[in-house]
């Protein structure tokens, strides 16, 4: 697990979003253990409060679970909850994206072409 | 709480430092910065009652140090220029740290002296640079202190050793809600470590922030113009950072739509937002004209 010091993105966030790739990928199972806080500053180098917020956030999202004096586990349901504000959050993002991708001529099928790539490497690895 | 209340501090007939206002939580980790000779060792001693202040109050938990002398036993700090240990062993210099501070776990010291392969019995003297560092730290956590004060922790340290001492703290603070006030030049590696960071400049802590709330307000671009001359409003409201032919990297410490529109105005040819690191927020901070001299 490997954090990108020199991106713009917060740590936490940062975090949070390799724990949720590595669950797409099945690199992480559900039910299975994670590093707790601790371990996990201990891991990357980093702040505790910093992974803590991370933690709190993926719990939020129902990614993870803790289980009081047992440790921290990814969540057996995965995404089943559709957050309807977090949708329109990425729709608005693909309305940005589809703009840039025209201005630079990209056209429709380049852009599906990528999009289909992106879903079918999640499919690949979680299969494996 | 540790908290430091307009403290001054004059040395000789030098004002080192005035005002200084600032709170630390338990469990909070603070990067101290500034450059050379800011101030931030004299900082440290100043907190850690090696030096008499001129004015202000250290308390903790609301009560001063000075009228409740047995809170001194929670603040550590090694002054590693006035080392009076050197030539005893690791053992003795434990011993003497047992005398000084009531909860000083001597197993602890052992045991970690042990993890890390030292000898006590070995002199404090025959260590290498790296190894007396992992030392003081090991000293540092075994005093049972809740409010550590390190300066220059990382400094000579290889990155194994380094590694090993940032996890012994970061355990700490996971386990034990201790608080770290750290000074360092080595910004890359104190960057993911702090909570907060404090800015020394002369005299003043002059900026206390968390890096995540400046990274909203802030950004740092790349601008390319069609012309090579700089334009005023960057040296108003931002700070360059670096030029290199038309290239240009500034620093915006608060980015509004109002100056986002200015900027745009200037019809850049190129106009990119890179991402802001501790490094770039001390040098937008403490840099002089003189330092860019070299460059020009």
């Amino acid at each position: 697990m490997m954090i990108d010091k020199s991106s713009a993105k917060p740590y936490y966030e940062q975090i949070v979003l390799l724990i949720k790739a590595q669950v797409l990928q099945g690199i992480l199972q559900p039910g299975e253990r994670i590093a707790s806080v601790r371990e996990m500053a201990r891991q990357l180098l980093m702040n505790p409060n910093t992974v803590s917020k991370a933690y709190k956030m993926l719990e939020m999202q129902g990614v993870i679970m803790t289980v009081k004096g047992r440790g921290t586990y990814i969540a057996e349901q995965q995404a089943t909850v559709r957050d309807d504000v977090k949708i329109a959050q990425i729709k608005h993002k693909i309305q940005d994206l589809v703009l840039e991708a025209r201005y630079l001529s990209v056209d429709k099928t380049e852009l599906t072409t990528w999009i289909t790539e992106q879903y079918g490497r999640g499919q690949v690895n979680a299969n494996d | 709480m540790l908290t430091i209340n307009q403290l001054n501090k004059q040395i000789g007939q030098q004002t080192i430092l005035e005002d200084i206002t600032f709170e630390q939580t338990p469990g909070e980790i603070i990067g101290l910065v500034g450059r050379n000779g800011a101030g931030k060792s004299t900082l440290l001693k100043c907190i850690a009652s090696h030096y008499l202040l001129d004015d202000g109050q250290i308390l903790i938990n609301g009560e001063s140090i000075e009228t409740n002398l047995a809170l001194k036993t929670q603040i550590f700090y090694l002054d590693e220029d006035h080392l009076f240990f050197k030539n005893l062993s690791l053992n003795q210099i434990g011993q003497f740290y047992e005398a000084a501070y009531p909860q000083f776990d001597m197993s602890q010291m052992m045991a970690l002296l042990a993890e890390y392969y030292l000898m006590d019995n070995q002199q404090y003297q025959q260590l290498s640079k790296g190894m007396r560092g992992l030392f003081n730290i090991i000293l540092a956590i075994s005093s049972h202190a809740p409010y550590l004060l390190l300066d220059e922790p990382f400094d000579g340290l290889d990155v194994v050793v380094c590694k090993n001492v940032i996890r012994l703290l970061l355990d700490q603070v996971s386990e034990n809600q201790r608080s770290l006030l750290i000074t360092s030049h080595n910004l890359v590696m104190l960057e993911p470590l702090i909570d907060r960071t404090l800015i020394l400049k002369e005299r003043h802590i002059i900026q206390d922030y968390r890096l995540e709330t400046v990274r909203q307000n802030a950004r740092k671009l790349q601008i390319v113009l069609k012309t090579n001359q700089v334009p005023s409003l960057f040296k108003a409201d931002g700070r360059i950072l670096n030029i290199s032919g038309r290239v240009m990297v500034v620093y915006f410490a608060d980015y509004t739509d109002e100056l986002a529109g200015k900027i745009a105005a200037l019809d850049p040819v190129l106009c990119e937002s890179l991402p802001i690191t501790l490094a770039d927020i001390f040098e937008a901070n403490l840099t002089n004209e003189q330092d860019y001299q070299v460059f020009v």
